[in-house]
């Protein structure tokens, strides 16, 4: 029996945003955030150190329902202030993020995630291959008004210097390996993994995409399984994202007649902590990771790894995964995994490396590092 | 094997090349021995790329098949000696010899014009080729400086909406009757200046009794919820809307019908005579004046017939009213005079239409009449009720109208 107003009023947020305006702020853009996304994460935990100095927003072109809280859409930036800095991530092309960044003049401190090369995906996706060769040209386009430019790792690094951006500071993300392993596995699937699938499992996870060579793997488990006799499992977890390419590979596995590789799809942490406790070793044949959060996630459950030496990987893992070369084919990964499966003395010294791989990448707080290279251009 | 794999020892430290190693060795035993089948990569290789639809070759894998096409062309070797003399005749192949010999010349002679096409034709063909990939070139940066150009302009369209939104952001915080965005909540406001909610569900008793046998209702803008569990209390079956959040959360817990909304947007979507009753009690004159037009005309849409419209408001009638309620609430745009609403109810062809002044001011708050029955006393008493009248009009006001 009290207010019904004739139209929305204004938000809290942009009032809030509007009594700022006036401040020095840095704030954050991303051209997608959603829960779990690496990316978001790590922007979100960015901006409550960020908040310690100013004001530090989250704003995003593409926000799921479950982050619409945490991260704001790009248009309910301001327009009414240019004092502050534009903390950018990249890691696809999005036109409203281009036009965007194109019309503030705030100077940009680039964030580099990596844009996966296009070729994957042309036939797959010709529209989401577009947008990453728009990516790409974006980052030339802007490279004058960056003014600190960051990469995840030595390899993205030095995909920017070969656009012609100077002195890139290497930051590998904020990683949590260890918060998997603190959830409460789910009891309904340890329960499943431990009675109904028996012997060796093996685990991937990530999204099903072309340059994850999820196709390759499912050749090497063919090849395992008929011609080395391999009894093993393995988990495909991740999202979804290309039905051509998913279903393509979901074909493979029913065409090649391989009830022992299941495609799980996307789970929560509870269910995905149960099944890294199981895992016999994490296998991924990806050819282009910018920096591949679950390799460390693996190491804090002791899981050994098995993966090309492709792209961030070996930075990554450092020495603490068997490394194949970037030509492997489906007999070398087969053999690689049959090894890996057989061999518990390999499998416990990776396990061993991989806890002091940890160790040092856990050592340095990329937050503090961000937050020493920003304070270097102000 | 150590027994405590925490301790490895330097021995342990398997050289991983080596593991590589061994493991290519593996696979070369196992081809010698036959057991892999020769192309069994490339096998799968071209099952997998079945499944995955045919995709386009890269432009660069097609160059490096035109430049090998056209080296083949090249080396194409013009001679009477490629000319096949066999024949299925006896004699034959003499004959042929004979009549090559005899005509050298001019097979020569043809051949060697051959060749001079065939290169002549070969390097049309690569300068075809490099047009080709010239035009691409200037394609693809043709097309980027267009797409610089759009993007550009929209990062201009960008910068001016998002200047006009600004502007118009605080325009609207300044224009006075404009909506309010509290930082304080409603329930507060309400229990500050409204009274309990005991105070209002005896107020509203008679009120909601006219909606007996109206289901279903909604209440719009339902506030604290009091007249809907009168409803609900009299067996009517009743939905709220209502803006504000916190309200609707505690309406919910409390397990009223309700949803967020806005009173006239969500009038606009429901069924054509599908109501029996529309609440709107205290309401209305936070409505523009556009607004309480396009009420009436909804409400009388969307009941059925015998349906009732139940609302209250403040009286403008009464002055008293302008020095409490109306100002008090920094969301009231204006009020709505009754004689107007019930114009409006009239003209929307409702069938009755009754008018009910409520909330009488106290009588410790109003004029007293002089002592004394003296034509002067009189004269200034009757004066002074007609001053009463205009300045202590009853506070509110409900209309009950029926379609």
């Amino acid at each position: 029996m009290t207010i019904t107003r004739r139209e929305p009023a204004v938000p809290a947020e942009r009032r809030e945003r509007d009594r700022r305006s006036g401040e020095f702020g840095i704030h954050q853009i991303l051209a997608a955030a959603s829960p779990r996304d690496a990316i978001t994460t790590a922007a979100l935990e960015y901006r409550d150190v960020l908040r310690k100095v100013g004001p530090s927003e989250v704003y995003a072109r593409h926000i799921a329902p479950a982050s619409a809280g945490e991260v704001l859409p790009l248009s309910a930036y301001g327009a009414g202030s240019s004092r502050g800095i534009l903390v950018y991530h990249s890691s696809i092309g999005e036109p409203m993020v281009s036009a965007f960044l194109r019309s503030r003049p705030e100077p940009i401190v680039l964030v580099y995630h990596n844009i996966t090369p296009a070729k994957y995906f042309v036939g797959v996706d010709d529209e989401f291959a577009q947008l990453l060769m728009l990516g790409r040209h974006e980052l030339e386009v802007i490279r004058d008004r960056v003014v600190l430019s960051i990469a995840a790792s030595q390899f993205n690094a030095a995909e920017l210097e070969a656009i012609g951006y100077e002195d890139v500071h290497v930051i590998p993300p904020v990683v949590h390996p260890f918060r998997l392993l603190q959830t409460e596995p789910d009891a309904p699937t340890v329960k499943y993994l431990d009675r109904e699938l028996h012997g060796p499992l093996l685990l991937f996870v990530g999204q099903l995409l072309p340059h994850k060579r999820v196709d390759l793997l499912v050749k090497a488990m063919h090849v395992a399984g008929t011609y080395l006799g391999l009894e093993a499992r393995l988990l495909l977890v991740g999202q979804n994202r290309f039905a051509s390419y998913a279903d393509a590979v979901a074909a493979e596995i029913r065409e090649l007649n391989l009830p022992n590789v299941h495609v799980v799809g996307s789970v929560e942490d509870a269910r995905l902590a149960a099944m890294y406790r199981r895992a016999t070793a994490f296998v991924t044949m990806s050819e282009h990771e910018g920096f591949c959060v679950p390799l460390l996630e693996s190491l804090a459950f002791d899981v050994p790894v098995l993966a090309k030496a492709c792209a961030a990987i070996p930075e990554t893992v450092g020495d603490a995964g068997l490394l194949l070369p970037e030509w492997a084919g489906a007999e070398l990964i087969a053999e690689a995994i049959d090894r890996i499966v057989a061999d518990e003395a390999l499998r416990r010294v990776l396990i061993e490396r991989g806890r002091s791989r940890l160790q040092e990448l856990t050592q340095a707080d990329a937050r503090v590092s961000l937050l020493q290279a920003i304070g270097s251009v102000l | 094997m150590p027994s405590d794999p925490t301790h490895e020892s330097a021995a342990d430290r398997a050289d991983l090349d080596t593991v590589i190693s061994e493991l290519k060795a593996r696979i070369e035993e196992r081809r010698v021995a036959g057991e892999y089948p020769g192309d069994l990569e490339a096998t799968l290789d071209a099952h997998f790329d079945r499944l995955v639809g045919v995709r386009p070759r890269s432009s660069p894998a097609l160059h490096a098949e035109l430049q090998e096409a056209l080296q083949e062309l090249n080396q194409v070797g013009f001679s009477r000696a490629r000319i096949d003399p066999s024949s299925r005749l006896p004699g034959g192949r003499l004959i042929h010899r004979t009549m090559s010999r005899a005509l050298s010349r001019q097979i020569d002679g043809v051949l060697s014009q051959l060749e001079q096409q065939n290169h002549l034709v070969s390097h049309a063909i690569a300068l075809l080729g490099d047009i080709a990939t010239t035009l691409g070139n200037e394609f693809d940066t043709k097309v980027l400086q267009q797409l610089d150009d759009v993007q550009v302009r929209l990062a201009e369209q960008v910068r001016d909406v998002n200047q006009i939104e600004h502007q118009v952001a605080e325009v609207r915080e300044r224009v006075p009757g404009n909506a309010v965005d509290a930082w304080y909540g409603q329930d507060h406001f309400t229990a500050s200046f409204r009274g309990g909610s005991d105070d209002l569900r005896v107020r509203y008793a008679t009120l909601a009794e006219q909606l007996v046998g109206c289901d279903p209702v909604i209440d719009l803008g339902f506030g604290r919820g009091e007249f809907m569990e009168l409803l609900t209390e009299l067996g009517v079956r009743v939905r709220g809307v209502e803006s504000d959040t916190q309200l609707v959360t505690s309406a919910r817990g409390r397990g009223l019908d309700v949803e967020q909304g806005f009173a006239i947007e969500y009038l606009r979507k429901v069924e054509p005579a599908s109501l029996g009753g529309i609440v709107m009690i205290q309401v209305i004159e936070h409505l523009s004046p556009q607004h309480v037009i396009d009420f009436v005309e909804l409400a009388a849409e969307k009941l059925r017939p015998g349906g009732k419209v139940v609302l209250e408001t403040i009286n403008p009638a009464s002055l008293y009213t302008y020095a409490r309620a109306f100002w008090l609430d920094p969301d009231h745009a204006r009020p709505v005079h009754p004689n107007f609403l019930e114009f409006l109810f009239r003209e929307a062809e409702f069938a009755k239409i009754a008018i009910e002044f409520r909330s009488p001011v106290p009588e410790s708050e109003r004029l007293m009449p002089l002592p004394g029955d003296d034509p002067q006393t009189r004269a200034i008493n009757e004066n002074l009720e007609r001053i009463g009248a205009l300045l202590f009009g009853d506070q509110d006001y409900a209309v009950i109208a029926t379609r």
